[in-house]
Formats: structure tokens, C-alpha cells, sequence
């Protein structure tokens, strides 16, 4: 398969869910577009890249994680950051789900305030459902470090959903 | 699952099923114009190299002494010299000047295409097997080792009116030769520097006597293992009066061939050696900060400086670095995005050029540290 081909095969394979995987860290969704196909140029440009075919997958969502974070980054810096109660238009609101979509909303405003690593690793944990060790091979750390980061994400979110109340 | 799991996991899933993607055929458009726009500009260097390599012999050619003369016609057709960023072929070169690298004098046959000569040069001269021809842009001819790889060599063809398509050289991309250029003269030593990516970092030097694949001269030394990283290494060539083709190349640890990318470089007859002094060289040394600069840039990032200058809101998504630890020749610094932890060890060796980055490691994360391996 060239690579031409591939970038087809992986585009149409990946490219819906990503944008939804950078949905989930950045409320804009045509960031959350132009991050996803930064992330197909960087990793299709990089004949490094494309030598393992099985690994385009992982190489993807790190680069998307990192667009995201780098977003995020620049945002708070600019002190711009605007949370998700901000007007995000595919956030459904409709009234019989208003109870169960604040609930939602402040799920998620909880997990973007989270630091860097454990934000990811929760989304790559409880949206994508990957293992610890595709988690690991995601972000280039080590499967005991997702499990740390996996219980403290959790137990921070936990936290800033208890302090809201 | 726990109420906390369970409320992130909907959380999560509700807010991914309300968001689509607007246009995935434009998107699918744009991200190929893109990465086409990255390859055709690699593709117009070479294109311009490779010209500019065959202008360069055949200068080279007759300046040279009568005695090394060799029947061959020089003429460029330029009737249609483009170099702009374009996919069908460019720059049209009739003629080898110097002695082609593939086929061998001695073959008789005519090579009815750049592609036919590309791949018998890949098969028959650089040992890929399984080797693989994708496409061209005039003259230079993409070769990967077997058809699951995505690993490129460019290999370089021009016309000759007699024995048809002939190779002149051949650039893998992960396998940068900044020294020799093609037909530098042979010296009794050869330095030979770059940039690479190969597996175990590992990269085989060879040199060959043009119409042979046995060498007379075998070397290895160590680029970028998982990642670009510059290499440099001095050797000795055998002592002799006849041109070599000098061969960097990964090793193909498949076992499917003998390699899997490959430069391959011309180079001149050594020349007599001069009576005069040397000349003390005035080149000034590369800095620490330049050498990380250059590894930083090399991975697409760009480099702020060391972290203590870092300018904050100007330089946040830069990479900034910290002197760890001073060893005289060798220096550790750790390096990171500015006004990040830190999450990268770097390896900084003095040599004749000044410092260069040597190699890199991952310095874990702040509830995993990891220390310097070296």
C-alpha cells in the first residue's frame, strides 16, 4: 500500500473520530478540525512515520493530544480559555436532557482543567477505551505512569465535581 | 465502572456524538494538497541537485586531464528547464558526463526507462530484493525496499544517447549526506556527515569501485535511532587512483534484502597531494546552543534558547533547554516547552566542529522521572 493509499484508507478510518477526540479537550470544532489535519500533514510527511503502518493509528492520536494541548496552552496564557459553558453549538440542550447535559458540561469543564497527562490519559481511558499499554504507546510514557495518571485524574475530577456543589 | 468513570464516560461520549466533521472529502482534499505540497518541494531539490551534480562532472570532465577522457556526449536539452513546483517531469538530462554508477560499463544492454533503471540499480546494485518502484518526477525515481514499506530512496537517473537510462546517485530521505558531495576527490581521509534515522541507529558505509558491488572499503557509524540526529565519522580509504561510488546505507534487518535505504554518492579520484602548508582553518566552532538548536529544529519544533531567557507568551510552544551536567567534552542538557517540566535528555559531544548533538532520551514524566542514561 503507498502511501497515497494509505492516507486515504487512514483518513476515511480515522479522521471522523478524531475530530471527536479533539472535540472533547477543545470547544471549537473548527479547531478541533484544522488540529486533526495538522496532525495527518505532520505524520504523513515524515516518511519515519509511515514506515510502520500499524503505529499510524497511535501516531495520530498523539498528534491530535498534542495539537489540543498546545491550543489549550496558548489559551490560557492569553488568559482566553473560554470554559464550555462558553456557546458551543453541537452541546445538546434540549430540555427533557438539561439536567443530565449540565451535568456533562461540568464533567467536561472539570476534565479540561486537569493537568496535561491526566487529562489525556482520561479521554484516551474512558472515550477511546484503549488499554493501558495502547494509552502508553499513545503518549510515550510507561503503563505504571497511565495507571498513576489514570487513578489522579480521576480523583481530582472527582474532587472538582465535589467542590462545585 | 464507578459513579465517577460512568459520569466521565457519558460525559465524554455525549459531547463526541453531538460533533461531525463538516466536509471529510475537502478535508481528505486539503490534508493530501498539503502533504503533496512537502514532497513536491523535497522532490524539486533533488530534481535541481541532481541536475546540478551531472553540470558539476561534466565540468569536472573537462577540466580533467586528457588521458581520463571518455567518449560521451554533453549536451543538455533544456528546452523545457522547469523547476517549479510541479508534478510532471522537469529538467530533461541527456548525457552522464562522469562514468554512470548503474549499469556497469561492462553491461552491453540499453535501458529502456528511468524506472527499468532504477529498479535493476535497487535489485542488482544496492541488494532490495523485493524492491519496489513508486513514482517519478522526471528523472529522480522513488524506490522503496519492499512493497509494505514506506521507506524512500530517490534514485537519481539521467539519459545517456548510448547506453539509454543510466544511474548517477541516489538520496534516501532519511539518510542526509551533508559531506562528500558527489565527485569530491578522494583523500586519505574522508569525512562523512549527515543527518540520520535508521534502525538501532546503526548506518554502513561502503565503498565501491565504480563497475563492482564487492567494496574495498567497509565502516559503520551511528546516526538518530528514533529520531533524525546528526552523525559524523572520518575514515580512511584505501589507498588508490581510480574514482569510488561511496554506499551509506541502513541494513534491511528484515533479511528480505541487504538494505533498505540507501545514499549513493560519486566520488572523484584522489587528488596529488599538495606541498603546500595547511591552512589553519578559521571555521568558528558550533556552540552548545547552536548544536541543540539545529537537533530542535531537525524535529519540526523550534528552539527558544536556554530556559532561563525564555520570554514568556512570546515563546510558549518553543522548546527551551537547561545545562545538567558539564563532563569537558561531553555535556547533558535536559530540555522542554518553555515553562514546561522538562521531558527530554540531550547528549552533546565536542568534536572537530564544535558541539553536536549526539543523541537523546526520554526523561520520563514528573510522577516517573528518568535519569540520564548516559
Amino acid at each position: 500500500m503507498g502511501p497515497s493509499t494509505t492516507l486515504a484508507a487512514m483518513h476515511r478510518e480515522h479522521y471522523r473520530s478524531l475530530v471527536k477526540l479533539a472535540s472533547l479537550l477543545i470547544d471549537d470544532r473548527s479547531t478541533c478540525e484544522e488540529i486533526v489535519q495538522d496532525a495527518f500533514v505532520a505524520v504523513f510527511r515524515s516518511p519515519a512515520r509511515l514506515r510502520d503502518e500499524s503505529r499510524l493509528p497511535a501516531y495520530l492520536r498523539s498528534a491530535v493530544l498534542n495539537g489540543a494541548r498546545s491550543q489549550l496552552r496558548k489559551r490560557q496564557v492569553r488568559s482566553r480559555l473560554r470554559s464550555v459553558d462558553s456557546p458551543v453549538s453541537e452541546v445538546a440542550s434540549a430540555e427533557a436532557g438539561a439536567l443530565a447535559a449540565e451535568d456533562q458540561r461540568a464533567v467536561l469543564e472539570a476534565l479540561r482543567s486537569l493537568p496535561d497527562r491526566q487529562r489525556d490519559v482520561l479521554v484516551l481511558r474512558f472515550y477511546l477505551d484503549l488499554s493501558e499499554s495502547e494509552i502508553a504507546t499513545t503518549l510515550g510514557i510507561g503503563a505504571g505512569t497511565v495507571k498513576t495518571h489514570t487513578r489522579r485524574g480521576l480523583e481530582a475530577l472527582a474532587q472538582q465535581l465535589e467542590n462545585r456543589r | 465502572m464507578n459513579d465517577i468513570e460512568s459520569r466521565l464516560a457519558e460525559a465524554l461520549a455525549a459531547r463526541a456524538a453531538d460533533v461531525e466533521p463538516h466536509d471529510q472529502d475537502d478535508a481528505l482534499n486539503r490534508i493530501s494538497e498539503r502533504v503533496t505540497m512537502s514532497h513536491r518541494r523535497t522532490f524539486t531539490i533533488l530534481a535541481v541537485a541532481a541536475a546540478v551534480v551531472v553540470a558539476a562532472g561534466t565540468v569536472a570532465f573537462l577540466s580533467g586531464d586528457d588521458d581520463k577522457k571518455q567518449a560521451v556526449n554533453i549536451a543538455t536539452d533544456s528546452s523545457d528547464p522547469t523547476t517549479t513546483a510541479s508534478t510532471t517531469p522537469t529538467t530533461v538530462v541527456r548525457s552522464a558526463g562522469p562514468t554512470p554508477i548503474w549499469p556497469f560499463a561492462s553491461d552491453q544492454r540499453r535501458i529502456a526507462s528511468a524506472a527499468d533503471a532504477a529498479r535493476s540499480f535497487a535489485i542488482d546494485y544496492l541488494g532490495m530484493t523485493n524492491a519496489v518502484v513508486g513514482d517519478s518526477n522526471g528523472l529522480d525515481v522513488q524506490v522503496f525496499p519492499n512493497e509494505r514499506a514506506s521507506l524512500r530512496t530517490i534514485v537519481h537517473v539521467v539519459e545517456d544517447d548510448t547506453k539509454g537510462f543510466v544511474v548517477v546517485g541516489a538520496s534516501a530521505d532519511m539518510i542526509e549526506v551533508d559531506t562528500p558531495v558527489a565527485h569530491d576527490p578522494l583523500s586519505s581521509s574522508l569525512a562523512v556527515s549527515g543527518r540520520s534515522l535508521a534502525f538501532e541507529a546503526q548506518i554502513n558505509l561502503e565503498l565501491r569501485p565504480y563497475g563492482s558491488t564487492s567494496p574495498v572499503f567497509e565502516d559503520f557509524t551511528m546516526g538518530g535511532g528514533s529520531e533524525v540526529l546528526p552523525f559524523s565519522t572520518t575514515i580512511t580509504p584505501p589507498s588508490t587512483d581510480e574514482p569510488l561510488v561511496l554506499v551509506v546505507f541502513e541494513g534491511d534487518a528484515s533479511g528480505e534484502g541487504a538494505m533498505s535505504q540507501a545514499t549513493v554518492i560519486p566520488l572523484a579520484a584522489g587528488s596529488s597531494e599538495s606541498t603546500e602548508p595547511p591552512t589553519p582553518t578559521t571555521t568558528r566552532e558550533r556552540t552548545p546552543e547552536e548544536a541543540i538548536d539545529v537537533h530542535i529544529r531537525s524535529s519540526e519544533s523550534e528552539y527558544a534558547g536556554p530556559c532561563d531567557e525564555a520570554i514568556e507568551n512570546e515563546e510558549i510552544d518553543k522548546y527551551c533547554s537547561r545545562l545538567y551536567e558539564d563532563r569537558g567534552t561531553t555535556r547533558i542538557y535536559s530540555a522542554g516547552i518553555v515553562f514546561s517540566e522538562f521531558d527530554t535528555w540531550l547528549l552533546l559531544t565536542h568534536g572537530a566542529d564544535g558541539w553536536t548533538v549526539t543523541d537523546a532520551a526520554s526523561a520520563g514524566t514528573v510522577d516517573e522521572p528518568q535519569p540520564p542514561p548516559w
